[in-house]
């Protein structure tokens, strides 16, 4: 996509009914929508996308938690 | 004992509605409101009583009071107005707060909650409350009690300086001193020359009626 | 690392876990679990370890390197408010700018009519607890921070990138700090990983103390949901920060949970299911937790014995380990029972005195691990703390 094209936002759902689950702030599902169709290795990105997206739930639960 | 009022047993196991109902059908039928207050103050006690034998416990202390203060509000005005001829002059008096460096308040403020339930005038000097503080409020307002609260062992210190500050002043036997809250003990007690510790807010309030000369079986 | 360091630090790491499992290991361990004691020791003020955590580390490791002690936190004073400044939280009284830097730091729950979470915000909590505590909770506690909606700003921003990288930061520093220990001073990390009861976190951070006993009478049914909402969260949490050897204890943190806070009923009702359930799922993991039963805990022994054998190391803070011991010293083993006020205002003579009753009275068929009752602060005196490791180390030998 080139980066002058302006993204048309994918339609929100309310927070309320987006599934957030332990280790989840925005979930993949939501995420892929996002992107065009992926041409490499989807599972990659879905791994990376989770793995640091865990690290912003972490966040939160360790202010509350730990500090 | 007596038999309770229902008053009285609204409030010593915390029923709301029926609290407030009946305060409200007393004003109505022209009881004084310093009379209604002191029913009140019967029932406080007894929750204490209640606390004391492990029938309640602090929740149901904290609702107490919260239904207490709600009583007090609606007596409010008329209160004011009778407290001119009532014995306010000789309510006994406590000087009560958590020690220096500690910010706890939760403790301290059933103790002062109870205190005025029996009918104490509580100065509550608040949270951080320096030894100098302390010797000024004993000075100023002569209590025959003073109270203590400290949460955290780091704090021990706060507790022998307030006592050094006091002895200083050549105030100690003017004044029943004790020390409660989760950090306090009897060692802690002992080492800083306080006259009782309290294991719990009850423990505290009977140790004040005692030396006040307050009845607290109901 | 040297051959001598390394050995010392296996004997002492399966002096720790076989105790912990409940086994008897070759004699007690001693895993004393000192906050600001330790820049009591090492000379620092409660301000430089609480503000900057590097010397926190360094504390720590003077002491393990002075003590023969067999694990310790690799940092107690767990609140490193630089970050928290650096986030601009406000719930701190922080050493040095609130408080005189010689008093630990303190944490400020707020009066009842400005709880961080409001009454009537149950609803929204248990909906969705992470996009409650990211919309509405953090804003609340952090002024910096916008709630959606709001124009943004760039302290905004700030907030998010500074916390972000200095917490990245300092849980990096752990691994180097696990390091150091292990290589200087053969000393095992005690814990790793954090958990607290679902009810507590309501009661600390969200809706207060106060608050919550209103809640308990006027809508129970929104705090049991509420608790049940926040538990697998808490449990995800503690897989994450658990060991991944799963040989360390999670730690487990409670508060509000005893009596008077409670009362036998409301314990059984609002605040053992979910923390039960959390402490299940860790053991099917094969994950202990560190039961930190702060204040006196022995009223709910009976529900506490229902957890499965080994799950938990329950540690004594008030309660009578004695009576601990008796009633559950065959399912779990036991840390602490040597009181802080003992160690505050006591001779080493008294001290030791009171190490060789516990030790008589609830180690000799192993399981015990020798610690003061609560937290060492700068109350506790270092001749104290030295008289309880060297009888330990003397006296507790199987």
């Amino acid at each position: 996509m080139s980066p002058e094209t302006p993204k048309e936002q994918p339609k929100r759902t309310p927070a309320e009914d987006v599934l957030r689950p332990p280790g989840v702030c925005f979930p993949w599902e939501e995420k892929a929508r996002e992107f065009p169709p992926i041409k490499g290795d989807e599972k990659l990105v879905r791994q990376i996308w989770e793995e640091l997206d865990t690290l912003a739930y972490l966040y939160i639960w360790q202010c509350l938690l730990s500090f | 004992m007596t038999e309770m009022t229902d008053l009285v047993r609204a409030l010593a196991f915390c029923e709301e509605e029926q609290a407030l109902k009946l305060v409200r059908e007393k004003l109505a039928a022209g009881v004084p409101p310093a009379e209604i207050v002191a029913e009140c103050n019967r029932g406080m006690i007894e929750l204490g009583n209640r606390f004391a034998r492990e029938e309640c416990f602090i929740p149901d202390l904290m609702f107490g009071g919260l239904i207490m203060k709600e009583i007090m509000s609606e007596l409010g005005p008329r209160l004011r107005e009778s407290v001119t001829s009532a014995s306010s002059g000789t309510r006994p008096r406590a000087v009560i707060g958590t020690v220096q460096h500690d910010v706890h308040d939760i403790g301290k403020d059933i103790v002062v909650m109870l205190l005025e339930g029996a009918g104490f005038e509580v100065i509550d000097l608040g949270v951080d409350v320096p030894p100098e503080k302390f010797v000024e409020a004993i000075r100023k307002h002569q209590p025959v009690v003073v109270g203590m609260s400290l949460l955290l062992t780091t704090c021990y210190s706060s507790v022998t300086k307030t006592m050094d500050a006091i002895r200083q002043a050549g105030l100690r036997d003017k004044v029943a001193i004790m020390v409660g809250g989760a950090a306090a003990s009897e060692l802690l007690a002992q080492a800083a020359g306080c006259d009782f510790y309290g294991k719990t807010a009850v423990d505290g309030l009977q140790f004040a009626c005692r030396v006040a000369g307050i009845q607290t079986s109901v | 690392m040297s051959e001598q360091m390394e050995k010392l630090y296996q004997e002492r790491l399966a002096r720790y876990v076989t105790a912990m499992r409940n086994g008897k290991p070759d004699r007690i361990p001693i895993r004393p679990f000192v906050a600001e004691f330790t820049a009591k020791y090492a000379g620092y003020t409660c301000q430089e370890v609480t503000h900057d955590y590097r010397k926190a580390f360094e504390a720590v490791i003077r002491c393990a390197r002075d003590f023969d002690w067999d694990a310790v936190v690799p940092n107690m004073v767990y609140v490193w408010t630089g970050l928290t400044t650096a986030i601009g939280l406000k719930y701190y009284a922080v050493p040095g700018i609130d408080l005189p830097a010689d008093k630990p730091f303190q944490y400020l729950e707020p009066p009842e009519e400005q709880a961080f979470m409001r009454p009537d915000e149950y609803d929204l909590l248990i909906a969705d607890p992470t996009g409650y505590l990211y919309n509405v909770w953090l804003p609340r506690v952090c002024p910096e921070v916008v709630r959606p909606g709001e124009p943004n700003t760039m302290r905004n921003n700030l907030s998010f990138v500074r916390g972000g990288m200095a917490m990245m930061q300092y849980f990096d520093a752990f691994g180097t700090q696990i390091e150091r220990l292990r290589r200087e001073c053969g000393t095992v990390p005690a814990l790793a990983g954090i958990l607290k009861a679902p009810f507590d976190i309501l009661a600390d951070k969200l809706r207060g103390y106060k608050g919550l006993c209103m809640d308990l009478y006027r809508q129970p049914a929104k705090v049991e949901k509420a608790c049940e909402a926040l538990a697998p969260h808490l449990l995800k949490v503690a897989i994450l920060t658990s060991d991944p050897n799963k040989q360390l204890p999670v730690g487990l943190w409670m508060h509000r949970g005893c009596m008077p806070f409670l009362s036998p009923q409301q314990f059984e009702r609002f605040y053992w299911p979910t923390l039960k359930w959390i402490i299940e799922e860790l053991w099917k993991q094969g994950i202990q937790v560190l039961f930190y039963a702060e204040g006196e805990w022995n009223p709910n022994l009976k529900w506490i014995a229902q957890l499965p054998e080994k799950s938990i190391i329950y540690h004594v803070d008030r309660g009578d380990i004695f009576e601990v011991h008796r009633t559950v010293g065959e399912k779990f083993a036991l840390s602490g029972g040597i009181p802080n006020d003992l160690l505050a205002f006591g001779t080493p003579d008294d001290v030791k005195a009171y190490c060789k009753k516990v030790i008589d009275g609830v180690a000799r068929d192993g399981g015990y691990i020798m610690d003061a009752s609560a937290i060492m602060q700068d109350d506790t005196k270092i001749e104290n703390v030295r008289a309880m490791t060297e009888f330990t180390r003397q006296y507790g030998v199987y």
